[in-house]
C-alpha cells in the first residue's frame, strides 16, 4: 500500500524477529519434532515390554518417563542459520531421578550381548545400537525391528552436507 | 556418486546406497561403564569422560580416561567426535552447543554410540571419515539426561 506524505514509517521487522513470528523455527521443526498421541503411546508400549522382559529376567527396570505430548515449544535442533534463536524449554529434565550404577548381569539383559550390535555406517561416521537384550526385543516386537528411527536426523546431515562449501577443518585440539 | 548415509529399516531388511549393516566385530563395544554417558576425543577407542549425570558446562573437564592415547588429557569443551549411552535408567543423553543446555545439537538413545570412522582426530580428510560433521563435532559443551523424547535421537 503506497504511504501517503506524514505517515508514519512501517515498523520493520528484523530478521531474527521474523523468524520469531513464524514460531522460532521453520514450519517443518513442528512436523517433525512435535509427538502425536500414537507416537507416545508407542514408546510407552516400548518401555512397558521392557520392564515386563526385565522383570522376567529377575531385574526391576525403573526407566525415566516418556515426555509428554506438548504443544510443539519441545527441544528441537536449530540448524545452520537460526543459531542465534533461543532454545525452547527443556521440560522437566531437571526433575528426574539420577542414573544408578547396575550389575553386568542387569546391563547385558537391557542391552544384549555388547559385542553383538547394529551398526549402521557411513561416510563420516557410525552408529551402533543393541542387536538382542530387552530394549531391542520390545522394538522388534512393536516396530519389526531395530529402532531404526533416523529419518530426520539423516535429513538434517543430508542436508547439511550439501551446505558445506568449504573443506572440514579440525577444532581445537585435534 | 557422493556416498549417503544408510539406514537400516529392520534387523533383516537394508536399504542403502553406498553404506552397510555390519555385525560389529568383538572389539567394537560402548566403551562406557554401566549407568555412564561418555564422550570421546576421536573415535570410540580413543580417550573418553564418562558423566553420571546431567553437566551444564564442559569447561574444565578433560579426556582422562586414556584409551588408545588419543586426545588423552586434552579438553572436553568443543572437542567431542563421538558419544556412547550406558544409561540405566532409559535416559537420552542430549548435547548442546553452549553451556546451560543452551543450543541443542544431538541426541543419543539409550544402549547406543556414534563413533567418529577416523582412527586419528588429526585426519581432515573428507573422503575417509573425519568423525561427525562439521556442524556437529567438536561443538558441545554440555549434556543433560532426558527421559525418552520425540526427538529422533542417534
Amino acid at each position: 500500500m503506497r504511504r501517503r506524505p506524514g505517515d508514519p514509517a512501517p515498523a520493520q521487522d528484523t530478521p531474527k524477529e521474523s523468524v520469531a513470528r513464524l514460531g522460532l523455527r521453520p514450519p517443518i521443526s513442528g512436523l517433525l519434532y512435535t509427538w502425536t498421541g500414537p507416537q507416545r503411546a508407542i514408546a510407552l508400549a516400548k518401555q512397558h515390554l521392557t520392564v515386563a522382559c526385565m522383570t522376567k529376567l529377575g531385574f526391576r527396570y525403573d526407566p525415566a518417563p516418556v515426555a509428554e505430548v506438548t504443544d510443539g515449544t519441545a527441544e528441537r535442533p536449530t540448524f545452520f542459520g537460526l543459531e542465534s534463536l533461543p532454545s525452547p524449554a527443556s521440560g522437566s529434565a531437571g526433575t528426574l531421578p539420577p542414573e544408578q550404577h547396575r550389575s553386568e548381569a542387569f546391563t547385558r539383559a537391557l542391552y544384549g550381548d555388547p559385542d553383538n550390535k547394529i551398526s549402521e555406517k557411513g561416510a563420516r561416521f557410525s552408529v551402533s545400537r543393541p542387536a538382542d537384550g530387552c530394549q531391542a526385543g520390545a522394538e522388534r516386537r512393536l516396530l519389526g525391528g531395530t529402532q531404526g528411527r533416523l529419518p530426520v536426523s539423516e535429513t538434517a546431515v543430508a542436508t547439511q552436507r550439501r551446505a558445506e562449501r568449504v573443506p572440514e577443518t579440525a577444532g581445537p585440539g585435534h | 556418486m557422493r556416498r549417503k548415509f544408510a539406514l537400516v529399516a529392520g534387523l533383516t531388511a537394508m536399504v542403502a546406497v553406498g553404506g552397510a549393516v555390519v555385525a560389529a566385530p568383538a572389539s567394537a563395544g560402548p566403551n562406557c561403564d554401566s549407568g555412564y554417558h561418555c564422550v570421546f576425543y576421536s573415535t570410540i577407542s580413543s580417550a573418553r569422560h564418562q558423566y553420571f549425570n546431567s553437566d551444564p558446562n564442559f569447561s574444565g573437564d578433560i579426556f582422562g580416561d586414556a584409551g588408545n592415547g588419543d586426545g588423552h588429557n586434552q579438553s572436553v569443551n568443543n572437542n567431542v567426535w563421538s558419544a556412547s549411552n550406558s544409561s540405566t535408567g532409559g535416559y537420552e543423553s542430549h548435547y548442546y552447543d553452549g553451556a546451560s543446555y543452551s543450543g541443542f545439537l544431538f541426541c543419543v538413545n539409550p544402549g547406543d554410540y556414534i563413533s567418529s570412522t577416523a582412527s586419528n582426530g588429526s585426519n581432515t580428510s573428507t573422503t575417509n571419515g573425519s568423525g561427525l560433521t562439521s556442524s556437529l563435532r567438536d561443538r558441545a559443551s554440555s549434556m543433560q539426561l532426558h527421559g525418552t523424547t520425540s526427538i529422533d535421537c542417534w
